[in-house]
């Protein structure tokens, strides 16, 4: 297939393909604010036809009216338009008329070339080759030029590179605006020249192309195109995203402050809907979090990237939200101990009626009343229209509301819904020791160990489900508590099984505090170990780690498929980017999900970095520090954030790596027999 | 991983003749881009990504001695001339600071106990209690001095009741809680924030909200102040965080404070 300059379809690609480049060359172009000037000072483009151009000299840059920020083309693919030149052998052709829309950049060639102005025809002839030219228009940062290498190649320039930095070209396929329609790394290098001229083959699929500093590179670049900084919004508030990247996306989630509120999709096209009114009114801040694939890292000091590092990014814009009848006390995960009594508020004294539903539609409870002193606080003690207790992971609230005092039309007109969709923690499983052994050479060693141990967890977690020393003083502060009865010993390879037994049992003793720490690098399919020899090793899943710790953990790993039958406890994973991963869901701490502040949830923690980080002698440094403070200050009622804190005083080169906390501030850790 | 591959070829150098030396490096590189394409493909595919790990066995004895001894905390007395002349100035500092916004929980002269300290290569940290109900935690050094951490210890440390979700203590404090509009908490927690001098520019509007569990109100009202811009999720982003407690309707005294001593 060939992309370029054999017929009008490859030349319009060609020019979209540039278009496209520069929108990643040039994050801050100045072209666009040279076309605005332009504009501004009252030359709109009618008047500077009267200066249109002579017949255009080889070498010649054409610049989109429409897309002023994109690169220059070799080629005026619209001859038929008005152009201007703007400076020598440079000019900007007025393309408002054309549809851009990737439908119509994906026509095959029998479809002919976009149509601008609803009329037309494409160019025939070939372009000139364009020699590598300097930046035009004081355009100083990184671009590139496409231009063709016959019969059946393209030349691909990369301009204002720094000689010795190390840069990447991505491509894609389709200028389809999804944030998931990320460009893909397929070629990195390093500048020996300011001008770096690459061939390319014209048979790729590939059709757009980017230029990208990997040095600088720092993950996927997020905007929030709507709602505007500082606007008031109500009800269902129309978000679009765009995002810029190499790399694909794992994530696009949508926050209002702390809590998750909602997801984007691929196909979606960046756009999703907010239910302001999950939130209370007045300002507000939406934040969009972007996780990309990432790369490779060299996570155990080799010089070999031998492990993918996700990297997150995130963008944020102030808002005022303005609803008749709002949430005061959403999330996505409340606990199930007791009662549950929801918060609403409404600014005029309103009736409601309050429903609970399975996630079938099945009705459980209902309740009707009016607003008191601005307040609705439907109670539901989780059970059904008939008295029955249940316990499922999730449940539908509904709240509709009516002006008190209107009927007929008037209240069907002020008539307002809440509806969400919340999910439980369901209480304590008890006894979840898995035993865990070591890999012998002889497959009958390995058959008696596996039943030893197992009989050795069966016991060990009846005796849990009894013993108050575990359980705590207060069981009835954990709901539900269950008896553990599957608990399967777990494979660790080549660690011996006493030594598992003692430090798995060590780390899971304390059924509130358990706490985890695993040093190491982690990835979304498992984990390698680190090099701290007085911490585990494991090398284990994130669906392995939640079943570890009593939750349930299921493909895919969105917060439907999650049962957290948890204790609180805490765990540490210092490898890359565990901050951003699968891992703080695994074990609980689900991004999203407000721990401060939220009376309805148990509190767990988890402490990782959010960038890739260095095996070696510091993270190992760091790690420790961060537990002598922390964990070995029981008598301090030490918090968890202040030995981070402190750690990351001691260590600063650390802080680069993003170390983070996600989850509750505080969690008691030396309770009896944590070790 | 084809595909992955056959992407890798879509683009070749144009070399000059000087850039033969400069041409082998590239292609290590472009090699390495292969292997990562090669091997992100793989871990797409659920395939292993790293070698079964090199035995290193772990004896928990070792492990928690290890741990035990390898903490580079150590106890001093109070009356040592570092914690007298480094440390105490800036706890005098901090509960004066209290005093001006007069929310100071303690009151008389200050008992120091259990005093640990640790010298590291930037500063030197030093936890220790005040009487028996009370922690901070004080870090001097280069780049910050100042309390890191003051808080409750204890059971009724309302923080560890919340966090282990302990019904006892959590009506324990209920009980006792006065009840303070949020409105009047605010107040107070502005008070506090200019008593140190908190750069409001640098930060977020505070989240301010009262602390409880289940249906237990603790009386006590948090604050915390968030990096601009930054990530809510991340705890890092909130370097200031302080809770206070209502002595009254319309007084209260602070109950907890930390300070990551990034920014102020």
């Amino acid at each position: 297939m060939d992309i370029f300059f054999s017929d009008s379809r490859a030349k319009h690609l060609a020019l979209t393909k540039g278009l496209d480049t520069w929108r990643t060359a040039h994050p801050k172009t100045n072209m666009k604010n040279v076309l605005l000037l332009i504009w501004i000072i009252g030359l709109p483009l009618t008047n500077l036809a009267q200066h249109a151009a002579p017949p255009q000299p080889p070498g010649s840059a054409f610049y989109s009216a429409q897309h002023p920020e994109h690169p220059p083309f070799p080629v005026n693919r619209f001859p038929e338009l008005p152009l201007y030149e703007v400076e020598p052998k440079v000019y900007v052709v007025d393309d408002r008329s054309v549809d851009y829309s990737p439908d119509m950049m994906m026509m095959t060639s029998s479809e002919g070339p976009p149509v601008p102005g609803g009329g037309g025809v494409g160019q025939q002839q070939s372009p000139p080759i364009l020699s590598p030219h300097s930046s035009t228009l004081g355009l100083t940062s990184l671009w590139i030029n496409i231009s063709p290498n016959p019969p059946t190649n393209f030349f691909l320039d990369v301009f204002n590179t720094t000689l010795g930095v190390r840069y990447g070209i991505g491509a894609k396929n389709s200028i389809d605006s999804d944030p998931f329609n990320t460009l893909s790394l397929v070629n990195v290098f390093e500048a020996t020249a300011s001008t770096q001229r690459l061939a390319g083959a014209a048979s790729s699929p590939m059709r757009f192309y980017r230029a990208v500093n990997l040095d600088q590179y720092s993950g996927a670049r997020v905007q929030i195109v709507s709602p505007a900084p500082g606007s008031t919004v109500s009800g269902d508030v129309p978000l679009e995203v765009a995002v810029t990247d190499i790399l694909p996306l794992f994530t696009v989630e949508v926050f209002v402050g702390e809590i998750l509120a909602g997801s984007i999709q691929p196909g979606q096209g960046g756009r999703i809907t907010i239910p302001s009114y999950w939130f209370a009114n007045g300002p507000q801040e939406i934040g969009v979090s972007v996780v990309n694939e990432g790369t490779l890292v060299d996570t155990d000091g080799d010089g070999v990237a031998d492990s993918p590092s996700t990297i997150q990014s995130w963008a944020s814009v102030s808002v005022t939200f303005s609803n008749e009848v709002y949430m005061t006390s959403f999330s996505h995960l409340y606990s199930a101990a007791g009662s549950i009594i929801l918060d609403y508020v409404t600014i005029a004294p309103r009736t409601y009626a309050f429903e609970v539903f399975t996630l079938n539609g099945e009705l459980l409870y209902t309740l009707s009343g009016a607003s008191s002193d601005g307040n609705i606080n439907p109670q539901w003690n989780f059970t059904n229209l008939s008295g029955q207790p249940v316990n499922d992971s999730a449940y539908v609230f509904s709240l509709t509301t009516d002006p008190q005092g209107g009927g007929g039309l008037a209240a069907a007109a002020g008539r307002r819904a809440i509806r969400s969709t919340n999910f439980f923690d369901r209480g304590v499983t008890v006894g979840k020791y898995v035993i865990s052994y070591g890999e012998w050479p002889r497959q009958d060693l390995n058959n008696s160990m596996s039943a030893m141990n197992h009989a050795v967890s069966t016991r060990a977690n009846i005796a849990a489900l009894n013993d108050d020393d575990i359980i705590g003083p207060n069981r009835e502060a954990h709901g539900t508590i269950r008896l553990d009865r599957s608990s399967d010993p777990y494979r660790i390879r080549k660690a011996t099984q006493t030594n598992d037994l003692a430090t798995l049992k060590n780390a899971l003793a304390d059924p509130q505090t358990g706490s985890w720490l695993w040093e190491g690098h982690a990835g979304a399919h498992g984990m390698i170990r680190g090099g701290d020899p007085i911490y585990l090793e494991v090398y284990l899943t994130p669906g392995e780690v939640a079943g570890l710790l009593g939750n349930s953990f299921n493909w895919p790993y969105s917060a439907t498929n999650f049962v957290y039958n948890r204790r609180l406890h805490v765990t540490v994973n210092t490898g890359c980017t565990t901050l951003n991963g699968l891992f703080p869901a695994a074990v609980g701490t689900p991004r999203g999900v407000k721990q401060e502040g939220n009376p309805w949830i148990k509190k767990s923690a988890f402490v990782g970095f959010a960038t890739t980080s260095q095996a070696g002698q510091t993270k190992t440094e760091w790690t420790v520090f961060m537990h002598d403070y922390w964990i070995d200050g029981g008598d301090y009622d030490s918090l968890l954030k202040t030995g981070v804190d402190l750690a990351n005083l001691e260590y600063p080169e650390v802080v680069e790596w993003q170390p983070g906390v996600i989850g509750y501030r505080f969690l008691p850790y030396n309770g009896a027999g944590s070790r | 991983m084809a595909a992955g591959c056959n992407r890798l070829s879509l683009f070749t150098l144009q070399w000059s003749g000087k850039q033969v030396r400069k041409a082998v490096t590239i292609i290590v590189l472009v090699a390495g881009v292969a292997a990562i394409v090669f091997r992100t493909q793989q871990n797409k595919d659920g395939a292993n990504i790293a070698p079964i790990p090199a035995p290193k066995p772990v004896t928990d004895a070792a492990a928690s001695s290890e741990r035990q001894s390898s903490s580079r905390f150590v106890s001093i007395d109070a009356e040592d001339p570092e914690f007298v002349q480094h440390v105490l100035p800036v706890v005098r500092e901090f509960f004066a600071t209290l005093g001006r916004a007069g929310v100071n929980p303690l009151t008389g002269e200050l008992q120091f106990n259990k005093v640990q300290i640790h010298r590291g290569h930037n500063g030197t940290t030093c936890r220790f209690l005040i009487g028996d109900t009370w922690t901070a935690t004080v870090y001097t050094g280069k780049k910050f001095s100042g309390v890191m951490h003051f808080g409750e210890r204890g059971p009724d440390n309302p923080f560890r009741a919340i966090s282990g979700a302990n019904t006892n203590a959590l009506i324990r404090l209920s009980e006792r809680a006065i009840k303070m509009p949020q409105a009047e908490a605010e107040q107070i927690i502005e008070c506090i924030a200019n008593a140190f001098a908190i750069n409001r520019n640098k930060f977020e509007r505070p989240e301010i909200y009262p602390e409880q569990m289940f249906q237990y109100d603790l009386g006590m009202y948090t604050a915390q102040y968030r990096k601009k811009g930054s990530d809510p999720i991340n705890r890092i982003n909130f370097p200031i965080t302080l809770s206070i407690r209502a002595t009254s309707s319309t007084g209260a005294v602070l109950v907890m404070y930390s300070d990551s001593g990034e920014v102020k």
